[in-house]
């Protein structure tokens, strides 16, 4: 009996060294026993087999169990529940998950407020086509009044020349300066009367003092554009697979529809700060500079670092944007940046005051 | 997410191999070991059958004590299966040695060549005789051969799982294979 438990050890691999090799010496010259292990070791081999087997159906089962649970429900899946079109089985599967798990729940929140955004983005595209169309039939009418018309108002140029160079040579040279020095004395001793334009200005709707006006505020606008950045996300997370697809909708300069699947309340909830930096460049990137420097507050509003400063710096720029209307605010957030010589963007706003001196 | 139990007790759940710490594997892992093969042209359904070969592996590797509990972090450890696993079946596919592996972890080398993978057993007909006399005999012979053949359990464990005394667990086990040889001999 002993032996055989031996060959049972041996068979299964079951013997320690120094066993092996003392039953390997009394097997020598034992046939019967060498065809008994050959005999376990093909028995042991089944095993070994069954085991694998029984371990497989057990995971099978696990697989099926997790299945019904709804884990290994697909993104595709989602859109289709979504969309109502998933099949009955599967429906009750993601409902009873989203109820079992939060995180669950959150990926189809999002997979939601991504598919809203392109379904607002086939409707935008329609849209736009729609525009394109009408554009093309307005220009077509403008382009045969233009054509129509562009011969009679050479004609009544042309007239209008001859006209006056005929005019001007009945008339004295001297007569002429005396007008505009005139005029120009004026000026000076009233500054304050209204300046009326001249028949040539009227005529081409040139206003001097909107001139200056439009000329002075492109400059900080213009300040302000060229230092404001796309929002950096690489401070927090860049994996967010909502936010991301909403990114997407932005560089595609779908902005509206961007701005409308940033007002999803859990894209808002997850991604605060990503979001709001997003509306705000969207929102100045669209000349909504009091807008986008709100959204900036909110941001602000929370006091969190990193995000406050860099809020603080591109509320700045809005600010300078409409500079005009602004100073006290470019000057106090200037003052409040430049307080802080570690603050991120103490040389950016540096740059900026040492321009805003310049002009 | 449910939160993994440590490392050790982990290793010692899966040698005694029940549903509960299966579960929690595919729980945590199955995603990593599913991107590890949609990432390398593979589908869900790839990755669902790898991921039962890998937990195949796993536990062999654990019951063989082919793991080092105090250094292996179990994730990567999966990981390193999969990957060993999944490279074969590219391999197999391809029959071109030269595959460009897009890693999901980042896992030493030494970690991937000391994973142990087993070959399968190939004679299916041994498989059925086998399988068929381990239906003839008692239950709680099944369970003792399978327990200490299989699972590799200690006559301590299989003796306090099954209410038995350890000696007789040692005479019933060998009692039981003479049995099972029987009738694998006579099917």
């Amino acid at each position: 009996m002993e032996k055989d438990y031996k060959i049972i050890d041996y068979s299964a691999n079951a013997m320690d060294n120094e066993q092996k090799s003392a039953f390997e010496m009394e097997l020598e010259n034992d046939q019967f026993s060498q065809k008994e292990i050959e005999d376990y070791r093909l028995i042991f081999k089944g095993l070994e087999a069954i085991g694998d087997q029984e371990l497989r159906e057990k995971l099978s089962s696990i697989e099926n169990k997790l299945d019904g649970e709804g884990f290994f429900i697909e993104d595709d899946e989602i859109l289709n529940y979504l969309d109502k079109k998933s099949e009955n089985e599967i429906t009750p599967k993601i409902e009873s998950r989203r109820q079992l798990d939060a995180d669950f729940d959150k990926r189809v929140l999002n997979l939601k407020a991504v598919k809203e955004g392109i379904n607002l983005v086939g409707d935008d595209e329609l849209r736009q086509r729609l525009k394109i169309i009408t554009n093309q039939q307005e220009n077509q009418k403008k382009r045969f009044f233009i054509n129509n018309n562009l011969l009679k108002i050479a004609a009544a140029f042309v007239g209008i020349l001859i006209i006056s160079l005929v005019a001007m040579n009945w008339l004295k040279p001297k007569e002429n300066t005396v007008v505009v020095e005139n005029q120009s004395i004026q000026k000076e001793n009233n500054p304050t009367k209204v300046e009326q334009p001249t028949e040539t200005e009227t005529k081409n709707n040139i206003q001097p003092n909107t001139k200056e006006h439009t000329e002075k505020k492109p400059d900080y606008l213009a300040l302000a554009k060229a230092n404001h950045r796309k929002p950096d996300f690489s401070i927090s997370r860049s994996e967010a697979s909502s936010l991301d697809s909403i990114y997407q909708l932005f560089e595609e300069k779908k902005w509206d529809v961007a701005l409308k699947a940033l007002e999803n309340p859990s894209v808002k909830e997850d991604w605060f700060y990503e979001a709001a930096s997003l509306e705000a460049h969207i929102l100045f990137l669209q000349n909504k500079y009091k807008k986008a420097a709100q959204v900036y507050q909110n941001v602000l509003d929370k006091n969190e670092s990193p995000f406050k400063e860099a809020a603080m710096y591109d509320q700045l720029l809005c600010y300078i944007a409409m500079y005009d209307e602004s100073k006290e605010k470019v000057n106090g957030l200037i003052n409040k940046i430049l307080e802080n010589k570690k603050h991120p963007f103490f040389e950016q706003t540096a740059y900026l005051r040492k321009q805003l001196i310049a002009k | 997410m449910e939160i993994i139990k440590n490392e050790l007790k982990i290793i010692a759940d899966i040698k005694e191999g029940s549903n509960e710490i299966f579960e929690s594997l595919y729980k945590n892992y199955f995603s990593l070991v599913e991107q590890l093969v949609r990432k390398n042209q593979g589908s869900k359904e790839e990755a669902k059958e790898l991921f039962q070969e890998t937990m195949i592996v796993l536990f062999k590797n654990v019951r063989d004590n082919k793991i080092d509990n105090k250094a292996v972090n179990i994730g990567t450890y999966i990981y390193a299966i999969a990957r060993n696993l999944w490279l074969n079946v590219l391999k197999s596919k391809k029959k071109d040695d030269h595959i460009q592996f897009l890693d999901e972890i980042e896992v030493g080398q030494n970690v991937y060549d000391e994973v142990n993978i087993d070959e399968h057993l190939e004679n299916s007909h041994q498989l059925e005789k086998v399988k068929l006399a381990l239906e003839k005999i008692k239950d709680d012979c099944k369970e003792i051969i399978m327990d200490s053949y299989y699972k590799k359990l200690t006559l301590t464990t299989i003796a306090s799982k099954m209410g038995y005394s350890e000696a007789f667990v040692k005479v019933k086990k060998y009692r039981c294979m003479e049995q099972l040889k029987k009738l694998v001999l006579n099917t």
